[in-house]
């Protein structure tokens, strides 16, 4: 009996050495051991190529994407703000699901930048915030996923949005059609409905510049999701599927937009699920519809990769024709590999090609991480 | 050698060997295909960060503590270094099916992910089958009684279906509040602590039996002690269970640290209720579910209640029993069984079915001496399982055998789920009904434990 009962004595001390040792491990080295991409060369052509030499090495088995962009402008890493305040409704789910989902979508934004290196700050907004960085014209970055705008920024009476943008502001959007509906302070979940007179519905998009983009799409049962990949959305991966309420493809490539998600819809009238609309010096990165629970496909965490990816990958700062390369890897663990890309950049644009943003990451199912992203300076030979 | 085999002799012949081989055999069949995937990628995710040195934590890929990635490393790291993968691929027909169902994620986890992860929660449930076994020779003379009791945990169809179909790990936690009751029992202050701070590392609920019992640990000798020595013995056994109880949780404090504070963040942003087998079980029905979310603010206020309601629980327990030579262990047993109960009602907002495996080997143990428990052991058992395979239908369990086996293929298992919890004509869903029939049914089960342990404890050691 005494001889049993010690044996049993000895599983929780042998358990905790195994931790113990484990633990030690893991804290061997400090820091963490994502995979590296290090720029060897980068060298200009004679006439509009560039070449770009580097190397990737794998700390555990890697699949990894490399992408060469080349921009017209330095990118900067805007401070960007997360709409949240608890005196507004939402207008698809509950206010307390609504602030949730932003919330969820805050904190995953703020990781999936922080590893990446963006160094500007990722906060959540109130109204009244939101309303003095439109005010000032303070060029930044706003993520709005309630699907409605506050009427302090938008309403009949007043659009401090359009200025903005036009001013050189980024406003990331999820839900319903931009503008079609607006919520006040202090609405209630049971005070606010789709037919009230403080909408502006199709005169909302007007205002913002969005004319001819969209058609309002009564929700049926489950939304519209699209299926076919765009080429930036290959390049970047992003996943978000949703088309339902998202704009026109040809209306968004006819006025030098960019289609980042995936396509789908009605043959006649395609759609994008992540589309790059510019309105005057700014940009507004519009998503097919709303958030969905955690953890599936359209939730937060993936929604909040795909805006990592957009913000990162430099894809906002090219010309008019944007045609970034991008190469898929297997590596082993611990392998390295080197690589030679040649990029062919059209003539007219070549011109205006100041750099080019060099962004490595992981595919959503590799084992071992990468988060590099560099801007080179191209010095052409004159 | 000759020692080996004299081993091995030993083991074949004891009486559990052909239970063991035939429990482990099962065991090894159900690893590789089945899981529930919501979960399985979130363990899958949050590990692939871990091997990477990223704190799951504030990278916000994990609300698990770090047991089970400590404990897992060293296999996961062993395994990629022999050239195996375990890992998950982006399914896209699963990816679709999760954007109607909200449970059913793109990222499925390959087979061999599933073995590596299985393997420990394998070691775990035998070693809870040995406790059971150890403790039900301890209880009774009748020979029969340690094997049956034995064969009960290990072939019962809950417990099963928990670790080996779905994936959850809860059956480290219940081994944990087993062995720390072993110890209770036998009056090894120290290792119950340390057992109980292990179950603390693994989630965090054992904490919440844990301390009760530190204080009926304190307590123990009533508010009557005849001599000082009493209560000098009474400190130093409280000393020891709060010294092993700290102890793990010290020795993670980094991590442990980095887990309460993004517990923090989430327990904040936690206002709906996904229904369970705990009082909220009618919150899988719309009303129910509409009415317990509108009203989550009163009903978190009274959950804030459980310290001030254990201690009155643990007074009222020093107050009125015995706890001499002859009824500590019995009284011990009954009281960690109480708190672990009162666990489902008081701690959290979100109760799923597999927690209930926290309790099974507690009731387990004590039907031993008293058959009526058998009744919620039962109840428990059935209506967990039920529940299980109620919330999107047992198919959702097939994802690694469709998408790793010629048998069927993520498409069909995609549009059985939407079948089965969209018929159309037959509002409310085919699932809310079994749901709340199930839960409800549970409910029953967790209050009749309640009520069993106040009459096992009225009838027996009052002082």
């Amino acid at each position: 009996m005494i001889r049993l009962k010690n044996v049993w004595q000895l599983v929780p001390v042998a358990i905790i050495i195994i931790l113990l040792i484990s633990e030690v491990i893991w804290y061997i080295p400090p820091h963490p051991k994502p995979g590296t991409l290090q720029v060897l060369e980068v060298s200009p052509g004679s006439q509009s190529e560039v070449t770009v030499k580097y190397q990737l090495s794998a700390t555990l088995p890697l699949d990894a994407t490399v992408v060469i962009t080349p921009v017209v402008e330095q990118p900067q890493d805007l401070p960007i703000y997360v709409f949240y305040d608890e005196n507004y409704p939402g207008i698809y789910a509950s206010k307390k699901i609504t602030l949730i989902q932003g919330s969820m979508l805050w904190v995953h934004v703020k990781t999936e930048l922080y590893l990446r290196n963006y160094s500007a700050e990722v906060k959540l907004a109130s109204a009244e915030e939101l309303e003095s960085l439109f005010s000032t014209n303070s060029t930044a970055i706003v993520i709005m996923a309630s699907g409605a705008l506050p009427s302090n920024v938008f309403s009949w009476e007043t659009n401090l949005v359009k200025p903005w943008i036009d001013s050189g502001g980024t406003l990331i959007w999820f839900g319903w059609v931009p503008g079609w509906y607006v919520v006040e302070k202090g609405q209630r979940d049971e005070e606010i409905s789709c037919n009230m007179s403080q909408h502006l519905y199709q005169e909302g998009p007007r205002r913002l510049g969005l004319e001819g983009y969209f058609e309002y799409m009564p929700l049926e049962e489950h939304p519209t999701v699209a299926e076919i990949s765009s080429p930036l959305s290959n390049a970047l991966d992003t996943t978000y599927n949703l088309i339902q309420q998202a704009p026109y493809l040809h209306k968004v490539l006819s006025e030098n937009g960019l289609v980042l998600g995936k396509i789908g819809g009605n043959s006649s009238k395609l759609r994008s699920s992540i589309s790059m609309i510019r309105v005057g010096e700014g940009k507004i990165i519009i998503f097919g519809f709303f958030l969905t629970s955690s953890l599936v496909l359209n939730g937060p965490e993936l929604a909040a990769r795909d805006i990592a990816q957009i913000l990162c990958s430099g894809i906002l700062q090219v010309g008019a024709d944007p045609d970034p390369s991008y190469r898929i890897y297997h590596l082993l663990e611990g392998e390295t590999k080197t690589d030679t890309v040649e990029l062919s950049v059209d003539g007219d644009v070549y011109s205006e090609i100041i750099g080019l943003i060099v962004y490595g990451y992981a595919s959503r199912d590799s084992i071992g991480l990468l988060f590099h992203r560099e801007f080179v300076l191209l010095k052409k030979s004159e | 050698m000759g020692k080996d085999i004299a081993l091995l002799r030993k083991f074949f012949s004891h009486e559990l060997a052909g239970l063991i081989i035939i429990g482990v055999l099962l065991r090894l069949a159900m690893m590789p295909y089945f899981s529930c995937t919501y979960d399985t990628s979130a363990y899958c995710s949050s590990s692939i960060w871990f091997l990477n040195r990223y704190d799951p934590y504030s990278t916000h890929v994990s609300i698990y503590p770090p047991f089970i990635y400590f404990f897992n490393f060293p296999l996961f790291s062993l395994a990629y270094q022999l050239g195996f993968s375990p890992g998950y691929h982006y399914v896209e027909e699963a990816a679709n099916i999760g954007s109607v169902s909200g449970l059913v994620t793109p990222n499925q986890v390959n087979p061999l992910f599933l073995v590596l992860w299985k393997i420990p929660l394998l070691c775990f449930d035998l070693l809870t089958g040995l406790l059971i076994y150890r403790f039900a020779k301890e209880f009774t003379n009748n020979p029969r009684i340690p094997k049956l009791s034995f064969i009960i945990w290990f072939f019962n169809p809950f417990t099963l279906v928990i670790s080996y179909f779905h994936g959850a790990y809860d059956v480290i936690v219940a081994f944990f509040v087993l062995l720390g009751s072993f110890f209770i029992y036998s009056r090894n202050y120290f290792s119950a602590g340390l057992s109980f701070g292990l179950g603390t590392l693994a989630k965090v609920s054992p904490i919440y039996t844990a301390l009760p019992i530190a204080m009926i640990t304190l307590c123990k000798g009533g508010f009557r002690r005849s001599s000082r020595s009493d209560l000098k013995a009474d400190v130093l056994d409280f000393s020891k269970f709060t010294t092993g109880l700290f102890i793990p949780l010290l020795l993670f404090a980094p991590l442990l640290i980095e887990y309460f504070r993004s517990m923090l963040f989430w327990v904040t942003n936690e206002v709906s209720i996904g229904g369970g087998l705990n009082q909220w079980f009618f919150a899988t029905y719309p009303i129910g579910w509409e009415v317990v979310n509108t009203n989550i603010d009163i009903i978190q206020k009274v959950f804030s209640l459980y310290p001030v309601i254990s201690l009155i629980v643990c007074f009222l327990l020093c107050r009125f029993l015995k706890w001499d030579h002859e009824w500590h262990g019995k009284n011990s047993l009954l009281a960690i069984t109480l708190f672990t109960a009162l666990t489902y009602f008081f701690a959290s907002s979100v109760v799923q079915p597999q927690y209930l495996l926290w309790i099974l080997p507690l009731l387990m143990v004590l039907s031993i001496t008293r058959r009526v428990f058998i009744v919620p052991l039962f109840l428990l058992s059935v209506t967990g399982l039920t529940f299980l395979l109620s919330v999107q239908g047992p198919h959702a369990f097939l994802y690694p055998l469709a998408i790793y086996t010629p048998l069927t293929t993520p498409k069909q298992i995609g549009d059985a789920i939407l079948g089965y919890m969209d018929l159309p004509g037959k509002p409310p869903y085919l699932w809310q009904n079994l749901c709340t029939v199930s839960g409800g049914i549970g409910f029953v089960g967790l209050l009749l434990t309640i009520y069993l342990i106040v009459t096992s404890l009225r009838h027996g050691g009052r002082s």
